[in-house]
C-alpha cells in the first residue's frame, strides 16, 4: 500500500456533516457515501457476491474514507476504508483492498508508470527546532491497528532545559513539569477514551509522580545524568469502573547528555514501560495491555 | 534528520565506555528494543501534508493527484497516529 501510495501527496481531514467549511472534495465523497441506496461498487469478490441491502451498506460504513483527487481537485475515486470484503475464500486482507483500490484510481488518473521507488522514512520534526519526538506503541495483539506506532513532537522549552539542567548532585523533579511531554503517552485509538457528548477524545489532565535526576558519569567531552521514576497519567474522563478519572501508569526513564563546560542537555533517549487497562466492552472487563514510548531530541545540536 | 544521526553517535560512542554504569547500557538496550524500526514506521514514507490545503496547492504546482482520508469524528490526526 505505501508503494502504490508513492505518487500522491497525501493529507487528512476530519469534521462533521453540519461543519460550515466542509471542503467541496469533503461534501462530494460524503453525499455519496450517504446517498439513500447508495451502494459501493462490487468490484471485489464478483463471484458469489451477495448485494446488501441500503440499510445494511449504511450500517457497515466506517467513518474513514479514502479520497482521490486529481492536481485540480476533482473527485477521481472514493471508498470506505474498512468496508472491505474480509471473510471467505475470496477475503483480502485491508491493506491488499486499499493497494487495490489506490491503484485502481492511479490507472484512472493515468498515472500507473509513475514513481514506484520508495522514500525513506522521514518523520515529524518542527522545521529545525529543538524538540522532543516520542513515539508510542500500545501491545493490543487482538487488535493490530492499535499495535501501531503514534509519533507526537513537541518543543523543548527554556523551561524544561532548566529544569533538567547539569549538576553534580542528585535530586528530585516533579514529572508534571514535563507533561507536554508526557502526555503524549496514550494509545493510537482515541475514539476509545473521548467525551459522549462532546465527541472529543479526552485529554492527559495531570501527569503525577517524583523523577531522580541523578549523575551518570561522562565520556569524552561529554557527562551524563539520568532522570527516572514512577508516573501516573490520568485524562479528563472518568474511569470505567469507579468515580474517579481513568488513568494509567508506568516507569520512565530518559539519559540526557551534556557537552562538558555546559548546564544544557544536547540530546536525550528515554523510554517509558506501563500497563495501558483498556476496557473491553464485549466482556465488559478490563484488559491491561503494555504500552511503551521512546524519547529522542531532535535538533538539539545547535 | 542530521543533528538526529550525530546525537545518536554522540550517545552511542559515549556509552561504549560507561562499563560502570550499567543502567545507562540497559536504558540505551531498552530504547533500541521498544523504538519502531522503519517498518513499523512506513506511513512516513508518503509524502504527508498538513492540511489538504496546503496539499491541494502543492498538487496543482507539481500536478499530482492527492491522497485524502477523510475522518468523520471531531478528533483525528493520522499524521500523529492518534486517531
Amino acid at each position: 500500500m505505501v508503494r502504490a501510495l508513492q505518487p500522491y501527496i497525501v493529507t487528512s481531514w476530519h469534521g462533521h456533516r453540519e461543519d460550515p467549511d466542509l471542503p467541496a472534495a469533503v461534501r462530494t465523497v460524503w453525499q455519496e457515501k450517504f446517498a439513500a441506496g447508495h451502494k459501493p461498487r462490487p468490484r471485489q469478490l464478483q463471484t458469489n457476491f451477495e448485494p446488501r441491502s441500503p440499510q445494511e451498506h449504511r450500517q457497515r460504513q466506517s467513518n474513514v474514507d479514502i479520497a482521490i483527487l486529481d492536481p485540480d481537485g476533482n473527485l477521481v475515486h472514493s471508498f470506505d476504508a474498512f468496508q472491505h470484503p474480509g471473510r471467505g475464500p475470496q477475503a483480502k486482507t485491508l491493506a491488499a483492498y486499499t493497494a487495490g483500490e489506490i491503484q485502481f484510481a492511479t490507472s484512472e488518473l493515468g498515472l500507473t508508470g509513475r514513481r514506484r521507488a520508495l522514500r525513506p522514512v522521514d518523520l515529524p520534526d518542527l522545521a529545525g527546532a529543538p524538540a522532543v519526538r516520542i513515539l508510542c506503541t500500545l501491545e493490543d495483539d487482538r487488535m493490530l491497528a492499535y499495535s501501531a506506532p503514534t509519533v507526537e513532537v513537541v518543543p523543548i522549552t527554556e523551561g524544561e532545559r532548566e529544569l533538567l539542567s547539569w549538576s553534580p548532585e542528585a535530586r528530585t523533579l516533579d514529572a508534571a513539569a514535563l507533561k507536554s511531554w508526557l502526555a503524549q503517552i496514550y494509545p493510537p485509538g482515541v475514539m476509545e477514551r473521548t467525551n459522549p457528548q462532546t465527541k472529543e477524545a479526552y485529554r492527559i489532565e495531570s501527569v503525577e509522580g517524583t523523577l531522580t535526576l541523578t549523575p551518570a558519569g561522562t565520556r569524552g567531552k561529554h557527562r551524563f545524568m539520568m532522570l527516572r521514576g514512577t508516573i501516573g497519567l490520568t485524562d479528563e474522563g472518568e474511569d470505567y469502573f469507579s468515580e474517579d478519572h481513568f488513568s494509567y501508569d508506568g516507569k520512565l526513564e530518559i539519559l540526557l547528555a551534556y557537552p562538558q563546560g555546559s548546564g544544557d542537555f544536547s540530546a536525550l533517549r528515554g523510554v517509558f514501560d506501563g500497563i495501558y487497562p483498556r476496557f473491553d466492552r464485549m466482556h465488559n472487563r478490563q484488559r491491561n495491555i503494555p504500552l511503551r514510548a521512546v524519547f529522542e531530541s531532535i535538533d538539539t545540536d545547535s | 534528520m542530521r543533528s538526529l544521526i550525530c546525537a545518536f553517535v554522540v550517545l552511542l560512542t559515549a556509552t561504549a565506555g560507561l562499563a560502570d554504569q550499567p543502567s545507562v547500557r540497559r536504558l540505551l538496550a531498552r530504547y533500541n528494543a521498544i523504538r519502531p524500526d522503519d517498518d513499523q514506521l512506513a506511513m512516513y514514507r508518503l509524502d504527508w501534508i498538513e492540511s489538504l490545503a496546503d496539499a491541494q496547492d502543492l498538487a496543482l504546482l507539481e500536478n499530482r493527484p492527492v491522497c485524502l482520508v477523510v475522518i468523520h469524528a471531531r478528533y483525528g490526526n493520522i499524521t500523529s497516529g492518534h486517531c
